[in-house]
C-alpha cells in the first residue's frame, strides 16, 4: 500500500495524548502507567463479565424452570400470559450474553486467540454482513497480549463497520522468533491523512489511541497504512 | 405412568434451589428423583449406591465438576445414562464429553423446554445435544481439528481442578483419599507434564479445558 498512502506510527500519537513527545521505549513511566490502568480494567471488565454469566445466566435458567413449573400448573390463559414472560426472558437472556461478551470474551480464556478471533469474526459477519476471515495460527501467547489483539481486533473491526463502507475484511496473525504481528485490513475507501488532519488524530472517532495505547504498553507497535481508496490496514507488532 | 415404570434419576448441582427447581419438574413429568448432591463427589457416591437410571450433573460443580463426575460414574455405574447441563454454549466440551460417555449435553438456559425430552431420548438409547451445540459439534466435527492430547491421567485432572480452585495440597490428599506424599508427588506429576511451573498456568491450562469456571 504506498500510492499516496500514509502511514500513522505510535510516536505520533503518544505526543499528541500527552502534549508532549515522551520516549517511547518499553520501560518508561508512561507505558507502564497505562498498562496498569489497562489490566485493571480488563480485570473490572472481566469480572463482571463473569458475574453476568456464570451468576445472572444461572439465576435466569433457574426462572426459566420455575416459570415453566408454574405454567404447567395453570389454566391456558395464565400459561399464556406466563409464555409471553418467556420471551421478554429471552431478550434479556440475548442481551446479557451479548454484553458478558463484550465486556470480556471468555472464549479467550477458555479456547486462546484464533478461536477467540474467530468468534468475533463471525459475530461481526452475522451483525453487520461485512464478510471478515482470520488467516494464521499462533502457539500459546501470555494473557495480556491475548487480550490487546482481540481488543484490537475488536476496536479495528468496529471502525471498518462504521466508517469504511468495505465488503470484506481480513485478520492475519504471524509469528516471528521474538514477536506476535497482527494485521487487520479491510477493501473500503480507506482513510484520508488530511481528514484525519483536520478532525485530530484523536477525536477521529476511530477509537486508536486506545489501540496505540494498548499496544504501546506491552512494548509493541503499531502502524496505519491507508491507501486512500484502496481501504485501510492496520498492522501491530509485539515482542513475545 | 405408574410408580413401577417412573425412571430413576440422581441430581447433582451446587446451587441448590436450581436442584429444587429440577427435581420439581422431573418430579411433575414423571420420574423417580432418587437423591441430590451438591458436588461431584457426592454424585459418584450416590450413584454407585442408588444405581438410578440417570445421572443429571451440572458441568461447573466445585471439588468434582460433572465431567469428571460422569467419567467416574461410567466407571462405576455403567448402566447410568448420564446427561451434563451446562451454562458452556460450548462445542468442544460439549464434544469431549460425548466422546467420554456422556449422553445428553444440555444447556441450563434451555433446561425449562429440552430436559424432559432430552431425558426421555437418552433413556431410549438416543445422545441428546441443545439444539445450538449440535450444530456446531457436527461442524467441529468435519472441520477435522483434533484437541491436542491429553497429558494427564484421569486422577492427575481431578488433582488439578482442586490447585485451580486454591485447595492445598493437604486439602486434596483429604478430597481424594490420598497420602500427602502422593497427592504432592501428583502435583509435580501435572507440572512436568504441562511444562509449567506456577499456580497461575495450571490455572489457565484448568480454565481452557473446561475444568474450571473461568
Amino acid at each position: 500500500m504506498n500510492n499516496g498512502g500514509f502511514r500513522l506510527s505510535l510516536r505520533d500519537m503518544v505526543s499528541d495524548v500527552a502534549g508532549r513527545t515522551v520516549d517511547a521505549g518499553p520501560q518508561n513511566e508512561a507505558q507502564a502507567a497505562i498498562a496498569r490502568i489497562l489490566d485493571a480494567q480488563e480485570d473490572t471488565a472481566r469480572r463482571i463479565a463473569q458475574s453476568l454469566h456464570d451468576e445472572a445466566s444461572q439465576m435466569l435458567a433457574l426462572v426459566y424452570l420455575e416459570l415453566a413449573n408454574i405454567a404447567r400448573k395453570s389454566p391456558k390463559p395464565t400459561a399464556d400470559r406466563i409464555d409471553r414472560v418467556i420471551q421478554h426472558l429471552d431478550s434479556v437472556c440475548e442481551q446479557l450474553r451479548g454484553l458478558s461478551h463484550e465486556l470480556h470474551p471468555m472464549v479467550l480464556e477458555r479456547h486462546g486467540l484464533v478461536p477467540a478471533l474467530h468468534k468475533l469474526a463471525s459475530g461481526v459477519s452475522k451483525r453487520s454482513g461485512l464478510a471478515v476471515r482470520v488467516v494464521g495460527e499462533v502457539t500459546d501467547l501470555s494473557p495480556a497480549i491475548e487480550v490487546c489483539i482481540y481488543r484490537v481486533a475488536q476496536e479495528a473491526l468496529s471502525n471498518v463497520v462504521r466508517h469504511a463502507g468495505a465488503r470484506k475484511a481480513e485478520i492475519r496473525l504471524w509469528q516471528t522468533e521474538h514477536r506476535i504481528h497482527c494485521s487487520i485490513r479491510d477493501d473500503g475507501v480507506g482513510y484520508q491523512p488530511r481528514e484525519l488532519e483536520a478532525k485530530g488524530r484523536y477525536e477521529s472517532g476511530l477509537g486508536l489511541v486506545g489501540i496505540f495505547e494498548r499496544v504501546d504498553s506491552l512494548g509493541g507497535e503499531c502502524h496505519i497504512l491507508s491507501g486512500g481508496r484502496e481501504g485501510m490496514e492496520l498492522k501491530l507488532g509485539i515482542p513475545i | 405412568m405408574n410408580s413401577t415404570t417412573r425412571p430413576t434419576c440422581v441430581i447433582a448441582d451446587d446451587h441448590c434451589m436450581f436442584r429444587q427447581a429440577i427435581r420439581s419438574l422431573l418430579e411433575d413429568e414423571g420420574f423417580d428423583v432418587v437423591g441430590e448432591a451438591t458436588n461431584g463427589h457426592e454424585a459418584v457416591k450416590l450413584v454407585t449406591q442408588e444405581k438410578p437410571q440417570l445421572a443429571l450433573l451440572d458441568y461447573g460443580m466445585p471439588i468434582l465438576n460433572g465431567s469428571f463426575a460422569a467419567a467416574e460414574i461410567l466407571k462405576r455405574s455403567p448402566e447410568t445414562q448420564v446427561v451434563l447441563l451446562t451454562m458452556y454454549d460450548d462445542e468442544t466440551f460439549a464434544l469431549d464429553a460425548v466422546k467420554s460417555g456422556v449422553r445428553g449435553y444440555v444447556l441450563k438456559e434451555q433446561a425449562a423446554q429440552e430436559l424432559v425430552a432430552a431425558l426421555r431420548q437418552v433413556l431410549s438409547g438416543s445422545i441428546y445435544l441443545s439444539p445450538g451445540i449440535s450444530e456446531s459439534v457436527v461442524t467441529a466435527l468435519l472441520s477435522k481439528k483434533e484437541q491436542p492430547a491429553d497429558l494427564l491421567t484421569a486422577r492427575e485432572k481431578q488433582v488439578l481442578q482442586l490447585i485451580a480452585e486454591g485447595k492445598t495440597t493437604k486439602d486434596i490428599a483429604n478430597l481424594l483419599h490420598l497420602s500427602v506424599k502422593t497427592a504432592e508427588s501428583h502435583r509435580s506429576n501435572i507440572m512436568n507434564r504441562l511444562d509449567v511451573h506456577n499456580v497461575a498456568s495450571l490455572v489457565r491450562y484448568a480454565i481452557r479445558r473446561g475444568m474450571i469456571e473461568a
